[in-house]
């Protein structure tokens, strides 16, 4: 018989409502990985914001994980960025350097 | 190819007036405000950076009374003051340790009212979440500090990050990326340059000059070392500052409507 060991993790217990920074994903996979578990589910209940770059450092944790991870309660803004960061897409030109005259001040 | 400049926009001249305050105390040894009839989040924050990193310098408050009792208070509030209807929130100081930071942030959000009069709840925790993400990724600060004011009467808010770290060019530099100007170096990291080359990278700095520019209408400005790039309606402006007006550190200052309307950031991300 094969015995799944499955833990949940309400994110916002362990980090905040609001998730910033890339690093703070990172400390999150670390303590999801200390749990020692087969299949992780994340609880994104009362996430109110994401940034990208947390997006980023999740999505890439979770591909390179050794646990199954899943997600659950995942408001629609937050469902979005996940999905907008796992497809990323080539960089806008923002400014065009070689056009511009600089200024001296 | 450099040329002088007649007109500036309001936040490179915010910029400007702390470079004066800066080039003063470089060639007397007094942080000296008091010249400064009214004074901005992009001249107050890299001042008190100023006044921060000096600790023993003397300082002369600006001669308007109302100007010194208003850095005074930004100043001594602190992070535990909660103003009642004021239009002024205190000047945040960013944790060194990130594990600090949830409770900080969690501060600003709420003085702030969430941000909803600043493009939505989403807008304004993205730009916040993801500036700060770039200060403790890119910049080995000793003091950073973020403070939003609004002014209803003039129609906008401005909302300042200041660090005195590494500088957008230092850091794009310690990773072999080297240009010809310090501008230069701040016109590709908003163009997506990233000094970690892994992918992913990079998107973070430009979504929010898009989602500022574009999406809210404001006007944004970076200050990092020698160079400023300000973007707005018309477009990017860019200026090399002389020697005696480097930041030894980078401030990006953000103007925009107040209040704005909610804006769809999902749009600028993609």
């Amino acid at each position: 018989m094969n015995i799944c060991n499955e833990v949940e993790f309400i994110i916002r217990d362990h980090l905040s409502e609001d998730l910033a920074t890339r690093n703070r994903a990172s400390q999150f996979f670390e303590l999801m990985e200390s749990s020692r578990a087969d299949m992780i589910v994340v609880n994104f209940e009362k996430v109110q914001s994401i940034s990208r770059s947390f997006a980023d450092e999740y999505v890439k944790r979770k591909k390179a994980s050794m646990m199954a991870v899943c997600e659950k309660n995942v408001p629609i803004n937050i469902q979005k960025m996940l999905e907008i960061v796992s497809a990323p897409v080539e960089k806008k030109q923002i400014v065009n350097f070689e056009k511009l005259k600089i200024g001296l001040l | 190819m450099t040329v002088l400049v007649p007109h500036l926009p309001a936040l490179v001249q915010g910029y400007l007036e702390y470079a004066r305050v800066q080039n003063n105390y470089l060639e007397t040894g007094t942080i000296d405000l008091s010249n400064i009839a009214w004074i901005y989040p992009s001249t107050l924050l890299p001042s008190i950076g100023l006044i921060t990193n000096n600790p023993g310098a003397p300082y002369i408050s600006p001669s308007d009374p109302n100007v010194a009792s208003y850095i005074v208070t930004m100043v001594m509030m602190g992070i535990d003051y909660a103003p009642h209807g004021g239009t002024y929130v205190p000047i945040i100081a960013i944790p060194s340790n990130e594990r600090e930071l949830d409770p900080v942030l969690q501060r600003l959000y709420n003085l702030n009212n969430d941000g909803r009069e600043y493009g939505g709840i989403n807008a304004f925790k993205y730009l916040v979440g993801e500036l700060v993400t770039n200060i403790y990724e890119h910049s080995q600060f000793r003091h950073a500090y973020v403070m939003a004011q609004r002014y209803p009467c003039k129609g906008f808010v401005e909302i300042c990050f200041f660090d005195d770290g590494n500088t957008i060019p230092g850091s794009l530099s310690s990773a072999g990326l080297n240009f010809s100007s310090d501008v230069e170096s701040i016109s590709m990291a908003v163009n997506g340059l990233s000094s970690k080359k892994t992918e992913g990278r990079g998107y973070g700095l430009q979504s929010n000059v898009r989602i500022c520019s574009e999406g809210l209408k404001a006007n944004i400005c970076l200050v990092s070392r020698s160079g400023v790039l300000h973007i707005d309606e018309n477009g990017p402006k860019v200026y090399n500052l002389r020697d005696e007006y480097k930041l030894p550190g980078t401030i990006i200052s953000i103007r925009l409507p107040y209040p704005a309307k909610e804006v769809d950031i999902s749009e600028y991300l993609q």
